[in-house]
Parts: structure tokens; C-alpha cells; sequence
């Protein structure tokens, strides 16, 4: 048996040290770090080009009828789905001849808002998130976009909606 | 066998921990900006991911930078 000195007294026959085994510098840590930093900026990339791929390639969503003019009283209010019917919206009939319509997904979380009569504002029942009932403008809250606006149009009595404009 | 002298350790030690240091904070922008364009992924008709997408390549592009220089000072 040799004489040698064991640097871990608790296990003689491994002499290895695990502490310098396990050593990370800090070269090698930055090495790490600048693969990270591709890999987020790859990623950041793909995800920018896919999702620029889907707005290229989605068109304008074909017209679908709301409902008859005369369903919806001055201040009203008529929930409906639109352009799919995984898109909930909502239409308010701000007087007799002004129509306006949102999606009812909250641009922060995707939580539905709610119409606020008296306020004349859209609330988000998660984070408090508020929009503008004229042009569906964020007001206080987390979100910073605005609620996509869906075009209507009256065409002989009834609404229509034709599009929707971020 | 060559010594380095202690002054220049250190400022090697000191530039090796500012690059740690900015790497870290790029990618810590970087990572937000991965979460916003995901986050944008899901609302495709309302934000556009091109200004995430090019400050994200820029940050990439620096901390390689980095990297290259504390190679060249071996």
C-alpha cells in the first residue's frame, strides 16, 4: 500500500477531490452565458418570424351579422364572437347612429373585460386593467395596448361586422 | 515559471467580473424580451416583434463581444 496523502480522509479509496472536480471559472460560466444569449436571441427571432408569418397570412375575417338595429337599445350592450368563435366581442350602441364594438379580451392577460355604464370604460376584473369606451385606449392597469376595434357597419337595419383594426 | 504581478491579477480578476457582470444584464433584458414577443405571439393583430427581435440580436452581439475580448486577453 502507498503512502499517499488523501486530500478527502472520508472516502481512501477516492482520491479525487470533488470541489475541483465541480469548479466552474468564470470563462467558462461567460461561455455559458453567451450560449444562453444565443439561444433567447434565436428564439426571440423565430417566435418574431412565426408570429410575422400569421399576420402576413391571415386576411380580413369575412362579414358576419350581429344582430337587427333595433335589438339593441341607445346604451346597450350585445355580446358576440367574432371573427371566430373563440373571439368574444362587444358591441355598444353609444347612439342611435354610433355603434362601437371591441374584442372583449383584455390586451394584458387575455381576461374578458367588462362594460362599465356608468364610468363609460371597459374594467378587467384580473389586474384592474381600464380602457377608454371611445377608442378602447388603455387608462390604468397593466395593459399598454389598446382593445382591438372591430369594424360594424349598418347595412339595411342590421349590423354587421366587417374587420378588425389593432 | 512566469508570475503575473498582483496589480495585473486584479485588474484582470476585475475586468473578468465587469463582463460577468454585463452578460448577465444583457441577458437579463434578453430574457424580457423573449416573454414580451411571446406574450405578442398570442395578440398577433396588435404589436409588431421586430424592435424585440433586433435589440435582443443587438444584445447577443455585444456579449459576444465580450467573450472576445476576455479571449484575446489571455
Amino acid at each position: 500500500m502507498t503512502n499517499q496523502t488523501n486530500p478527502n480522509p472520508q472516502s481512501p479509496d477516492f482520491p479525487i477531490n470533488w470541489e475541483d472536480e465541480h469548479q466552474v471559472t468564470r470563462r467558462t460560466f461567460v461561455t455559458f452565458l453567451l450560449l444562453l444569449s444565443t439561444t433567447f436571441a434565436a428564439s426571440t427571432g423565430l417566435i418574431g418570424l412565426l408570429n410575422w408569418l400569421q399576420r402576413r397570412q391571415a386576411s380580413q375575417p369575412a362579414p358576419l351579422r350581429i344582430a337587427q338595429l333595433q335589438e339593441i337599445p341607445v346604451g346597450g350592450v350585445k355580446l358576440f364572437h367574432y371573427p371566430t368563435a373563440s373571439d368574444p366581442c362587444l358591441l355598444i350602441r353609444a347612439s342611435a347612429e354610433r355603434l362601437l364594438a371591441y374584442s372583449q379580451k383584455c390586451t394584458h392577460l387575455s381576461c374578458p373585460v367588462l362594460y362599465q355604464v356608468a364610468e363609460q370604460q371597459f374594467y378587467c376584473p384580473c389586474h384592474a386593467g381600464r380602457f377608454a369606451v371611445e377608442d378602447g385606449r388603455p387608462l390604468s392597469g397593466p395593459p399598454k395596448r389598446p382593445l382591438p376595434r372591430i369594424a360594424v357597419k349598418i347595412i339595411s337595419d342590421e349590423i354587421w361586422a366587417v374587420g378588425v383594426h389593432a | 515559471m512566469t508570475t503575473i504581478p498582483s496589480t495585473l491579477r486584479q485588474q484582470q480578476s476585475t475586468a473578468l467580473s465587469l463582463v460577468v457582470l454585463f452578460v448577465m444584464a444583457f441577458l437579463c433584458l434578453q430574457l424580457w424580451l423573449l416573454v414580451e414577443t411571446l406574450e405578442t405571439a398570442f395578440h398577433p393583430t396588435t404589436a409588431s416583434a421586430l424592435p424585440a427581435v433586433i435589440v435582443s440580436a443587438v444584445c447577443a452581439l455585444a456579449s459576444w463581444w465580450l467573450w472576445r475580448l476576455l479571449q484575446r486577453r489571455n
